[in-house]
């Protein structure tokens, strides 16, 4: 039994710039498109997943994103395709979550789910861990997330994360800070409550 | 903001929670999905580009209002004689079904045969994005050929039928390959195979050919017929050596056993449902 989990992502199998052999026959999508999507999708899906997106919907998103970059393709510096599709994928998902928390299927209070808590061992585990991490960015105020995610988790610059949310590099800082202050403050809760320690 | 600057990763605790993010990835699928979205799109927005370049340039021509009128003419006859069509329809079904005393024509119902078909499902994303604008759709009142046509576009289709008929045509492409995925992840591999046959077979060369091919490699797989699906595994990995398809493909034949069975994807643990 081979484990679906172990399939290299195609990132990791095609170098950005190269593209797969072509289907005969197939209207594939242009050599530099076809490698945007290869070499960033999986960092801009993971990005909206962090940002509060289901998975289902930041499969919908990404694709909102990849679909928007390709229109402004001229527009974005070579090299500079992460921080842009970043950017684009921090707005796309604002918009979807401002009409997913009518739904609030998955982002119950943090504080309410204090009985649920995993414990460490269970920590182990990679979704765990990530259910844990979404639930502690969820305290996070949106636009404070976002930068959060792209600094901590995507390691962005943040002159990049100033330019591709087209904010002041004093407001990127700043937010930064908050969210490392609210992300600890939820981080030192979580450990109050289960006992797990440093 | 250097790297000394990010979050304290020393801390066991959120090194775990960090790497778990860094190892989550999108589905195979989703990539796929848009990849096929930004082909659609790249030739919607060709065809689109087309028909302005062809209209403009007509605009540069001295008779150009007298062409735009030839388009309005054209867009209104074509609504004229759909609506005499609808009207004729009604007539026709009034005289099948009602009784000659009937003074009132039921012109919707009777009409219903000509009515525009649901959409199918699309492609594009649902969260608002934004969509191409076809060429026909900036014409409210002309009818859309989809409506009334074949979805595969036909020589005699217009350069503003175009995108309709490659999006019309990717959405059955991924209807087909939808049902037999379908097929296959319910354990119907015999129906699995059977409908992604059709689906090579109906869109040959579509942009999802190497989708029917992996679902047609899995289920000769579960059917048993080992070496059928490594003939198919060895095929995806001709045509597509790079492609998500062909590591899948590489797994079946790595694993020597020809009757071992390897999973197919798993049900939509990314959502592997049609955009």
């Amino acid at each position: 039994m081979v484990s679906w989990a172990s399939i290299p992502e195609p990132s990791e199998q095609v170098e950005a710039g190269a593209a797969h052999a072509p289907v005969p026959g197939s209207e594939a999508p242009a050599s530099r498109e076809r490698a945007l999507v290869l070499a960033h999708f999986p960092a801009v899906w993971r990005a909206l997943r962090r940002f509060g997106l289901s998975a289902a919907d930041a499969d919908d998103a990404a694709q909102q994103v990849f679909l928007s970059a390709v229109r402004r393709l001229d527009q974005i510096e070579p090299g500079r395709e992460r921080a842009f599709l970043c950017g684009v994928a921090a707005n796309v998902a604002f918009k979807a979550r401002r009409s997913a928390a009518r739904r609030r299927e998955e982002l119950d209070d943090f504080e309410n789910r204090a009985g649920s808590e995993p414990s460490a061992e269970q920590l182990l585990e990679q979704r765990r861990a990530r259910e844990l991490l979404d639930r502690l960015l969820a305290t996070l105020e949106q636009d404070v997330r976002i930068v959060f995610v792209l600094h901590e988790l995507e390691e962005l610059t943040a002159p990049d994360i100033a330019e591709a949310l087209a904010i002041p590099l004093g407001t990127v800082a700043s937010r930064l800070r908050r969210g490392r202050e609210q992300f600890a403050r939820g981080l030192a809760r979580y450990r109050i409550r289960t006992g797990a320690k440093r | 903001m250097s790297e000394q600057s990010r979050y304290d990763r020393d801390d066991p605790l959120v090194g775990a929670l960090f790497a778990a993010s860094h190892a989550e990835r999108p589905s195979d699928r989703a990539v796929e999905k848009t990849l096929a979205a930004m082909g659609a799109t790249a030739s919607v927005l060709t065809a689109t580009a087309a028909t302005h370049a062809a209209t403009s340039a007509l605009a540069t021509k001295p008779a150009a209002s007298v062409v735009g009128w030839a388009l309005l003419a054209k867009w209104t006859g074509i609504g004229v004689s759909a609506g005499l069509v609808t009207v004729a329809a009604a007539g026709a079904a009034e005289r099948w079904v009602a009784p000659p005393t009937s003074a009132v024509v039921p012109v919707v119902s009777a009409a219903a045969p000509l009515a525009p078909r649901p959409a199918p499902r699309a492609p594009a994303p649902r969260l608002g994005a934004e969509q191409p604008v076809h060429a026909d759709e900036t014409t409210n009142a002309a009818p859309r050929r989809s409506d009334l046509a074949l979805s595969r576009p036909t020589p005699n289709s217009s350069p503003a039928a175009a995108p309709d008929a490659v999006t019309d045509a990717l959405q059955e492409e991924l209807l087909c390959i939808d049902g037999a995925r379908a097929a296959l992840e319910s354990g119907r591999a015999s129906d699995a195979l059977s409908r992604s046959e059709r689906c090579e077979r109906e869109h040959p060369g579509g942009r999802l050919s190497l989708e029917a091919l992996l679902i047609r490699m899995y289920a000769l797989q579960k059917l048993g017929q080992g070496a059928a699906a490594r003939t198919i595994a060895e095929r995806l990995i001709a045509i597509a050596p790079k492609s998500p398809h062909a590591a899948r493909a590489r797994a079946l034949l790595e694993s020597g056993d020809e009757n071992s069975v390897i999973d197919p994807p798993p049900a939509g643990e990314h959502g592997s449902r049609t955009n």
